[in-house]
């Protein structure tokens, strides 16, 4: 019906996953691709120094997730000595370990640490 | 004041469906040969993306979509005049009549894969938490280190973790690739059998979050229930697989005019 | 069981932000307003991708966001 506002909010979804885990995963797909347009569309002053925390935290984390990346490849390629494969895990190691000790002082989850850059997607992901 | 837009429509004698639009603002047309532009007059700057004004533009577009062909406006489109509307139209004339053509008496469907590309639900993403697995969630780093340090440097990780670690994350990465490739090849199936229903369709495997694939169709309206029932086929065949679908849309995604996002699959490809 | 009517809605929301701001026919420039880390990454990588046609109309995107973000500070 022409100018029927109520109709045209319902009945959108065609298909959802029943299964409550399924939704889960794609409401936090969602959630991550919204992230970028929730930004824009309100920006709470309260919110902003936990905000700011997060955005360098997930920097960092970024920058953790492309070393570990890098030195599972190289890995993975055979190139690396026994040695070698120990010290960069050791290292790897503590520096995965110290981020969950700054993840916890801040009361971040994992899953809030990831930058989304709309369109361009997860810029971690782009280095690969 | 402004002129906010709605849509690129067909120009028709009959009058508007819909009477007003953002704000309660009268809705109005500006015609230009065989089209028209729907507007509303806009008092401030850029509306707010709330879900209120979104759906108000959702509605406007739905009900004009009743009797003509439209070309939605991204939300959010301001004009400071008629002249600049004008001008518009005119720069983008052939182009926003071959859309309104083939858009005529289609919507859109719209469909979300939700790919694992992580650990189970509930399981951490991290190897540390991959290596010590199975054991008690008292940490295998501070059981030998009885005041817990800030520096680095003090930690002791035992003999032999450090390689553990590493073999223990590239088994992960492995692991999640071959499901990751497994589910693409399902995506890609449903994608045919779909897009067997529509007049367009397309699928954006986006490499870089590699969670999102999505997919979206322009369907003859006529054939809406018989793709409503292809996707529930779908669903039947497939229950591993998370799959959102949402319609019927105005045509968001397959206009061209005025296109001037870079889409991600025309960058890959160039 | 289907999924409630409150995560119907938000699903629904969600499908319609994606395509309402992100689709749908751009007339001019500053149609979109964004956060300034978020776009000021993504209009620089964009210029690097895009060919050098495209180059100019998102450097005028670019200069029309920021502006419009040092008129709001």
């Amino acid at each position: 019906m022409p100018g029927n506002a109520a109709h045209v909010r319902q009945q959108k979804v065609i298909h959802a996953p029943e299964d409550q885990a399924m939704l889960d995963r794609l409401a936090c797909v969602l959630d991550e691709a919204d992230r970028a347009t929730q930004l824009r569309i309100a920006a709470d002053p309260e919110k902003i120094e936990r905000d700011l925390a997060r955005l360098v935290l997930s920097v960092i984390e970024l920058l953790r997730q492309l070393l570990e990346r890098q030195a599972v490849r190289r890995v993975e390629s055979g190139v690396l000595r026994e040695d070698e494969i120990e010290r960069l895990g050791q290292a790897l190691l503590r520096l995965e370990t110290r981020m969950g000790e700054l993840r916890a002082a801040f009361d971040l989850g994992e899953r809030e640490l990831t930058l989304n850059l709309g369109s361009l997607g997860n810029l971690v992901s782009a280095f690969e | 004041m402004s002129l906010y837009i709605y849509a690129i429509t067909d120009r028709l004698e009959q009058p508007l469906s819909i009477q007003s639009g953002l704000n309660g603002e009268r809705l109005g047309q500006l015609v230009w040969r065989d089209i028209a532009a729907v507007a509303s007059a806009y008092n401030g700057s850029q509306p707010s993306a709330s879900p209120e004004n979104v759906w108000r533009h959702e509605e406007v577009l739905e009900s004009l979509m009743h009797d003509r062909a439209v070309l939605p406006a991204r939300f959010g489109v301001l004009a400071p005049s008629l002249q600049h509307v004008g001008d518009m139209l005119d720069r983008a004339y052939p182009a926003m009549v071959r859309d309104l053509e083939r858009v005529r008496a289609h919507v859109e469907v719209g469909v979300r894969f939700a790919m694992a590309v992580e650990a189970e639900a509930g399981e951490p993403k991290s190897g540390r938490s991959a290596l010590h697995a199975g054991e008690p969630a008292a940490t295998h780093c501070r059981a030998a280190d009885p005041g817990i340090g800030p520096a680095l440097g003090r930690r002791a990780f035992g003999a032999g973790s450090g390689s553990d670690y590493l073999r223990k994350r590239l088994a992960q990465e492995r692991s999640l690739r071959d499901r990751q490739q497994a589910q693409l090849t399902i995506i890609r199936e449903i994608f045919g059998l779909l897009a067997e229903q529509a007049s367009e369709s397309s699928l954006e495997e986006n490499p870089d979050d590699r969670r999102r694939v999505s997919a979206a169709f322009l369907v003859p309206r006529d054939r809406l229930a018989s793709f409503r029932e292809a996707v529930a086929g779908a669903a039947n065949a497939y229950p591993e697989l998370a799959f959102l679908c949402t319609g019927p849309w105005p045509p968001y995604s397959f206009v061209t005019a005025g296109e001037r996002r870079t889409r991600w699959s025309e960058c890959h490809a160039g | 069981m289907p999924p409630p009517p409150a995560d119907r809605d938000q699903l629904a929301l969600s499908e319609l932000l994606d395509r309402a701001l992100n689709k749908g026919v751009v007339l001019w420039g500053d149609a979109t307003i964004s956060v300034a880390g978020v776009d000021l990454i993504y209009v620089g990588l964009k210029v690097l991708l895009a060919s050098v046609d495209t180059a100019e109309s998102l450097r005028n995107d670019a200069r029309t966001t920021g502006s419009a973000l040092a008129r709001r500070r």
